[in-house]
């Protein structure tokens, strides 16, 4: 019997939009505690120097100062956002003997109001012996560059500063390029940009009497907050209570341990006062964590019809003063490369390079949009070559259903041919692509402005991506537990937070869907270390899925408790009952019913006072017992990958450099949508930020240091510069009761194969083939000759 | 970022202002929008002991004096300018590069006073110093440049983008001092000097803006090129303004005056001369835009390269030029 499906699948409004729109939602920064001290940090003014001395004194006797810690005051334990065998923890939170980047974090302190806390930074001294500091990755890498960290152990070349690398292969790439009909080689770099979240950085922590340290937090999970605040303070998991603030934005940027965070708690604990912790706009752009730039080598062999042989990829990531997640994008750059089309060969390495920067962390898409970037490119000039169209060469090459990937994961339902085809026929790629040229390209671009069009030139642009759907990472897996109410409602109680991507919607939608209730009358407890079970995090891609299935295996095991309570009642066998509108009713006699209020009064009356309750968990593939291998790529990845196409419509200006996005499709396989309305919504963010990438944002950096750290110089979209947003969905899977279901992402891999799209659209427009981000007016003029 | 402390003077008159800033001289600043000064103090770039908030002083509405000139009181907001029909008629130009500033919000708070005084920029130093370029650069009061290592003097460009736009349609201001008022050419309010960008000293305030009447057969036309489109200061702002002979086809005199690209608006003087006399043609403008680019050498700034704010700079004056023609025809 087909399912019917009443609340998954439907555009359902957000759970949290009133509270949002009408300012009633609380975040962190609204937090008010009693005697609260506002809690600040001193910063390191050099990129690279050895701490000679830090006085405190004089900061410690001004009065209204409550608490100064230095790395002095703390446990002395490391962290990273990599803890692993081989690369351990190494991030101190508050410098020791070296500072290695421009706003390191030295000494932090919390008084009773911010014009003395900021009194007291200034008045400590620290002694610095600066040092010689390198900027750039492959500056970086040379063996007389200055040392940051020694090398990697396991690295053998004669580079410096390696902070780690990954390395594959696989089959004969070298023989594959000599089989080739034609190789070539590129080089693609990409920039330095940020997540943007419009909710600054923010901690409450309060010390409680008895001893435990209460925390809320801008994140994007509590536990792993939790795990790595307790470790680094010395305190047990039990002693350290994360909870729910609601989240403005966070994009990558809030997953692991942050310095304010870990000071804001000791602070607390030394002055015996809740702390806060706000992060400046200045703060977040100079010396938080931001994306990573990376520098793509590929070298790809075709055969005459376009058949992808083999691939040969460097990597080199310029990851910042400490590993941070610098050695995890080498790894999933890695993944970005092999999944979308098939690569019988391949050698790849990837290189994670110490640099006198800012330490980096995931930004949305982490390492994909880089990597489709330079893949989709690249794969544009190669078809160009051999005069084939755009539409053409990625069909040949695209994975089909059931297809195993090189790393032994297999991509199931896979629809990429699907979103090819109809994204291409939707925009009438193949009839707009090359127009004004001909095909083949041979003749040189039209840029003459005297012609009849004027400046403008417009250009249509395909990309490709693909992207996993939750590994395995701390804390690796969610829990659920759905309470029944008494008056046939239900209470879901989810470790998982909502970051404004929707996740408290969803999980309600699918407790709403397997209990029949409405999703108004869903209570969501969550996100709260101490009375919400664990969950994997809003990261990795992974919570449709895992929190998902969590939510569904839970709220199942209620179904089928009111099943069994009302076949008992109505004395009739399960097999001939079902529910709708909170209550249970025989099939052949839907006037016999019982309502869920009844049911939950009967179970309490005949079950020694049961209530009813039931608990899910899940944790994808559920048979591995870690993670695969950031360095060799051995391992299983995830279980779920989901698939996308986009089509970018550019103009640009030839006189002024000028471009933009006037219009972007996405065709994607996202297995199916659990909420379509936020699905739209996820592609239309991801399409807007990517459109900032492309054109406008860049973090301006010299010699360390940032030069544009506002929103007014560091140029984020406004809602007059998003293009038309259009969807094509190619839906592959299918959520049916009582069936595990296996949704893919939507959160990240929509921000990457439209950069590449971009890139394609710009060169069909004037013939200029960027080979870095962003696509600036100056590189577009440069492109066309115009500058000297 | 917290304000620093301050004393805080509501004034009720104009009188009253002069008066306070005679008291307190250089320890004072007058604040009407704020949406420049705010952020400088953030910033740590100012602190004056004593803000003088000019928010309760009457605004006067634009009024035509009996030479036809156009008085605007320097308290006008810029979407006020934006939207005013008097303003539209007489002084179209004003009202286009108006309306290009920051935002909604911030139109609406910042007046054309404000705008006409705005500081020079830099990226280097409008920001914070707390952690980073902590040596003072010559806009500081140091002695070194950030954007020029070597550099013989501060660097800043001037960005205001109403300013280009009275400067060509011949605007003056007056200033309200110890002394009275005193009027003089806008073009002469700027020193050149990136520093002290205003010949005003601190006892002094704009107070309005004088614009002389149309031409009978003439043009105006703004251009601001900007990355983003809005909520930004410009790249490059282009005002051109031409007065033509009776034909309506042959300009007798031109103002072409660019902002954004050096410490204080210039005059594309050999541009406006290349156009004198001539009748209005796309070739005209080619050329006279093209002598622009060669007499003004812009500044790198906010991320922009010199070579490219040349280029976008002819195109900005030529597309000025050319929307210029299409208005006077029509």
């Amino acid at each position: 019997m087909e399912d019917t499906l009443d609340y998954v699948g439907k555009p359902v409004p957000r759970k949290d939009g009133p509270e949002k729109v009408t300012g009633r939602a609380r975040y962190t920064v609204d937090i008010r505690l009693p005697g609260m001290l506002v809690g600040g940090i001193l910063r390191s003014p050099h990129p690279h120097a050895r701490i000679l001395n830090i006085d405190t004194s004089q900061a410690r006797r001004l009065p209204g100062v409550k608490a100064v810690i230095t790395a002095a005051d703390t446990a002395g334990v490391k962290h990273g956002f990599v803890e692993t065998p081989r690369y351990p923890a190494d991030q101190d939170p508050l410098a020791t003997d070296r500072v290695r980047f421009v706003g390191e974090e030295v000494a932090a302190v919390a008084a009773t109001d911010p014009y003395v806390l900021a009194e007291a930074l200034d008045l400590i001294r620290v002694d610095y012996e600066p040092l010689p500091a390198v900027f750039d990755p492959e500056e970086a890498m040379q063996p007389e560059a200055p040392e940051i960290h020694p090398s990697h152990p396991l690295v053998k070349e004669p580079f410096s500063n390696i902070a780690g690398k990954t390395e594959t292969q696989w089959g004969d790439v070298e023989l594959a390029f000599e089989m080739s009909d034609y190789v070539r080689q590129d080089r693609f770099e990409s920039h330095l940009r940020t997540h943007g979240y419009l909710e600054p950085q923010a901690t409450v922590a309060s010390f409680e009497p008895g001893g435990k340290l209460r925390v809320w937090t801008s994140s994007q999970g509590p536990f792993i907050k939790r795990a790595k605040l307790a470790r680094t303070l010395g305190l047990p998991y039990s002693a350290v209570r994360v909870s729910k603030a609601w989240v403005g934005g966070a994009f990558g940027g809030k997953i692991d341990l942050f310095s304010h965070e870990f000071c804001a708690a000791l602070l607390s604990m030394k002055a015996g006062r809740p702390v806060r912790i706000e992060a400046s706009r200045e703060e977040i752009f100079t010396a938080y964590r931001h994306g990573q730039p990376l520098i793509l080598e590929i070298k790809t062999g075709v055969k005459k019809d376009g058949t992808i042989m083999a691939q040969k990829i460097r990597t080199v990531n310029n990851c910042g003063a400490n590993r941070g997640s610098g050695v995890v994008v080498i790894f999933l750059a890695w993944g970005f490369v092999m999944l979308p089309y098939r690569l019988p060969n391949l050698k790849y390495e990837g290189y994670a390079v110490y640099t006198n920067n800012p330490i980096r962390t995931p930004q949305r898409g982490h390492g994909a949009p880089q990597v489709r970037f330079a893949v989709e490119s690249q794969l544009d000039m190669i078809a160009e070559e051999l005069e084939i169209d755009p539409v053409e060469i990625r069909l040949k090459n695209a994975r089909q259903s059931g297809e195993r990937l090189p790393n032994g994961d297999n991509v199931h339902n896979c629809g990429l041919t699907q979103c090819i085809e109809k994204a291409a026929e939707h925009t009438r790629f193949r009839e707009k692509y090359g127009e004004k040229y001909g095909r083949g390209r041979s003749q040189p671009p039209q840029t003459n402005e005297q012609t009849p069009s004027g400046s403008i030139r417009r250009g249509i642009g395909m990309g490709v991506s693909a992207y996993f759907g939750g590994s395995l990472i701390y804390p690796n897996s969610s829990s659920c537990v759905v309470k029944m109410g008494e008056e046939g409602g239900a209470t879901l109680l989810t470790g998982a937070i909502d970051i404004g991507q929707g996740a408290e919607t969803i999980l309600s939608q699918i407790v709403a869907e397997e209990l029949k209730i409405p999703v108004d009358e869903i209570q969501v407890i969550a996100a709260d270390t101490e009375t919400t079970p664990v969950d994997i995090g809003a990261w990795i891609s992974g919570s449709a899925y895992v929190s998902g299935n969590a939510a569904r295996v839970a709220a199942t095991q209620v179904r089928r408790k009111l099943m069994h309570l009302a076949a008992e009642e109505l004395g009739v066998p399960v097999e001939e009952l079902d529910m709708a509108q909170k209550s249970v009713y025989m099939v052949r006699s839907p006037e016999k019913r019982l309502s869920y209020r009844q049911i939950v009064e009967a179970s309490i009356r005949k079950r020694r006072g049961d209530s009813i309750i039931g608990e899910g968990h899940w944790r994808t593939m559920r048979d591995e017992p870690t993670h695969p291998s950031l360095a060799s790529t051995k391992g299983r990845w995830s279980e779920n990958y989901a698939f996308d196409v986009q089509v970018a419509e550019v103009e640009v200006d030839i006189q002024t450099g000028h471009a933009r996005l006037i219009r972007a499709v996405t065709a994607h396989d996202c297995g199916f949508p659990i909420n379509p309305l936020l699905v739209e919504g996820q592609i239309d963010g991801q399409v807007s930020m990517a459109l900032g990438h492309a054109f406008m944002e860049e973090l301006l950096m010299k010699d360390g240091r940032t030069l544009n750290p506002s929103w007014l110089d560091y140029r984020m979209p406004t809602a007059h510069n998003t293009a038309i947003s259009e969807y094509i969905d190619v839906i592959t899977e299918a959520y049916k009761k009582d069936a595990p279901y296996r949704t893919k992402e939507v959160g990240e891999g929509y921000v990457s194969a439209i950069l590449g799209a971009i890139a394609n659209a710009i060169y069909d427009a004037v013939g200029v083939r960027l080979v870095s981000t962003p696509f600036t007016p100056e590189k577009i003029l440069r492109g066309l000759g115009k500058l000297t | 970022m917290h304000l620093p402390k301050f004393d805080y003077e509501r004034l009720t008159s104009a009188e009253e202002a002069g008066r306070l800033l005679g008291r307190y001289g250089g320890d004072a600043r007058l604040v009407a929008g704020g949406t420049d000064l705010f952020p400088r103090m953030k910033y740590g770039l100012l602190r004056p002991r004593v803000i003088l908030d000019m928010k309760g002083l009457s605004v006067k509405s634009p009024e035509v004096n009996g030479d036809g000139n156009l008085r605007l009181g320097a308290m006008t907001s810029l979407a006020g300018l934006a939207r005013d029909p008097l303003v539209r008629e007489k002084a179209p130009l004003l009202a286009e590069a108006a309306l290009g500033v920051g935002s909604v919000q911030v139109r609406e708070r910042a007046t054309l006073g404000g705008n006409i005084c705005l500081e020079t920029r830099c990226l280097y130093y409008n920001q914070s110093h707390t952690f980073q370029f902590t040596q003072a650069c010559f806009k500081r009061g140091g002695d070194l440049c950030y954007l020029v290592p070597g550099g013989k003097k501060c660097l800043a460009v001037f960005c205001a983008d109403t300013v280009p736009a009275l400067i060509s349609l011949g605007a003056s201001i007056g200033i309200g001092g110890p002394g009275g008022v005193r009027r003089i050419l806008l073009e002469k309010f700027y020193t050149g000097d990136a520093v002290q960008p205003l010949a005003i000293s601190p006892t002094e305030l704009v107070t309005e803006v004088i614009i002389p009447a149309r031409p009978r057969i003439g043009g105006e036309a703004f251009a601001k090129f900007s990355v983003r489109g809005g909520v930004e200061f410009a790249a490059v702002t282009a005002a051109v303004a031409l007065r033509m002979e009776s034909d309506g086809a042959t300009c007798s005199a031109a103002v072409i005056t660019v902002g954004a690209v050096s410490p204080a608006p210039r005059r594309a003087r050999k541009a406006e001369e290349a156009l004198q006399g001539k009748r209005l043609s796309p070739e005209l403008f080619g050329e006279s835009a093209r002598i622009a680019a060669g007499e003004i050498s812009p500044l790198p700034h906010h991320g922009f390269s010199a070579p490219y704010l040349r280029e976008c700079l002819e195109v900005q004056i030529r597309r000025a030029l050319e929307a210029v023609a299409k208005r006077v025809r029509s």
